[in-house]
């Protein structure tokens, strides 16, 4: 990879770009619905090359690593749906929870980093420090 | 008027915004005045005071700002600006911003103003704006509105801590320099996710350690039904010698209407078994964008 681009992967995101990118949740992901709105979600990690039999008889590594969302976190992540850019996943949770668009900005960013981390969201868009589509 | 302006009162200035314009950063007790707003992308507004004990000359202010010149981005005076704000409008490549100062003399304050335009320059907005910062004067009541919260706070309460975490913002003041009495608001958003159960057993579940319930009952809040908690605690053992406890009163409602739970509490040293809120002390709710003129005051607790 080339410096200059290397550096433009690694340079502060704006926020107009973030903003402007869509969220996408990670399709191999399984998830149970709870009757009380929140999710429980399964997303397959890959196996450690050196832990095969009989090693992983001794040492069991779970497949999954799973995520329990409350019923609001829920809400983001099917806001997620590949449609949406971060800008409408605010808009329509502030709208459905009577918030301001700041307040529901803060919240939602912070847990999209979140989902990020965990492998349950990709963000895709254009510009500086995001991945192009 | 083509814009719906909202108004913010924080620490004695009081000011007009765009409501899309929302405040992100804001002066805590005891640093100079300050209120950051910015819309969706851009940061647009920044005010900032402070008392000075000596009357600046502002043409070296504004030569001060004049020194940020560069090639690309020139400042010229900003005219027609309302008086007696004087500045620069500057033009940049990325769009123009205006930097003003006024001197309020009275109260020896010194206001600054930045207003940003990313994109076309709105300049009856931007006058309206310049014109609406204006010094609060002091009285038996002071107005704090902002981040959605506003309530009229007996004039003898300086603010003590501010805490805005995601959807609960909450104030808290005190008179003098002790720590009692003290006033906190609370307003907090998303009740759906706060309130497990019912409103009683979140507000007995709100106190903190060491203080023991005493009564708790229905109680309105203008037209809302609300909770009142009266608890008490040890204020130490000289001030139990003498007869005297912390005694705090907990009053919360909801508000359908803002989708909200609003959260007052009182809390003072005295040898009285009962506590009432401060007379002068207002919450105002049932407000839907725009700041509107309703108010809904206290009203006493139901028995």
């Amino acid at each position: 990879m080339k410096p200059s681009r290397q550096k433009e992967l690694h340079s502060p995101v704006t926020a107009v770009t973030f903003l402007r990118a869509v969220p996408y949740v990670n399709r191999a992901m399984e998830i149970t619905r709870r009757p009380d709105g929140g999710a429980l979600v399964a997303i397959p990690i890959p196996r450690p090359k050196l832990l095969f039999p009989p090693l992983s008889w001794i040492f069991p590594v779970s497949s999954h690593r799973r995520v329990e969302l409350e019923p609001l976190g829920t809400a983001v992540l099917d806001l997620c749906d590949g449609r949406r850019t971060v800008e409408g996943v605010i808009e329509k949770f502030a709208a459905d929870h009577k918030l301001s668009f700041r307040e529901a900005q803060l919240s939602i960013s912070e847990f999209l980093h979140q989902l990020i981390t965990r492998g349950l969201v990709a963000i895709v868009g254009s510009g500086k420090g995001l991945q192009s589509s | 008027m083509p814009w719906p302006l909202q108004r913010i009162c924080w620490q004695g200035i009081q000011f007009d915004h765009p409501a899309d314009w929302e405040l992100t950063r804001f002066s805590g007790p005891g640093e100079p005045g300050r209120c950051l707003l910015a819309d969706r992308y851009f940061q647009r507004l920044d005010v900032r005071w402070q008392v000075l004990n000596f009357a600046p000359r502002l043409e070296l202010l504004i030569e001060k700002y004049r020194k940020n010149d560069t090639e690309d981005s020139r400042s010229v005076p900003l005219e027609g600006g309302p008086a007696p704000w004087q500045g620069l409008l500057r033009r940049t490549p990325k769009g123009s911003f205006i930097q003003a100062a006024r001197m309020c003399p009275q109260q020896r304050l010194l206001v600054e103003a930045t207003i940003v335009w990313p994109e076309t320059r709105q300049v009856e907005l931007e006058r309206a704006i310049l014109a609406s910062i204006a010094v609060m004067p002091p009285g038996p009541t002071q107005l704090w509105q902002a981040m959605g919260l506003s309530a009229t706070i007996p004039g003898d309460y300086q603010l003590r801590g501010v805490s805005a975490k995601v959807g609960r913002i909450r104030w808290e003041f005190v008179a003098g320099k002790k720590t009692l009495p003290r006033i906190a608001v609370e307003r907090i958003a998303l009740p759906e996710y706060w309130l497990k159960g019912p409103l009683r057993d979140w507000v007995a579940e709100e106190l903190p350690p060491r203080h023991e319930p005493q009564r708790q009952e229905l109680a309105l809040w203008g037209n809302h039904r609300g909770q009142q908690l009266i608890s008490r605690a040890s204020a130490g053992t000289l001030a139990w010698l003498r007869g005297r406890r912390r005694i705090r009163l907990d009053m919360a409602w909801q508000c359908e209407l803002e989708n909200r739970v609003y959260h007052l509490e009182f809390e003072k040293i005295s040898t009285d078994s009962d506590v009432v809120l401060p007379e002068l002390l207002a919450v105002h709710c049932c407000r839907q964008g725009p700041v509107s003129d309703s108010v809904s005051r206290r009203e006493l607790p139901t028995r």
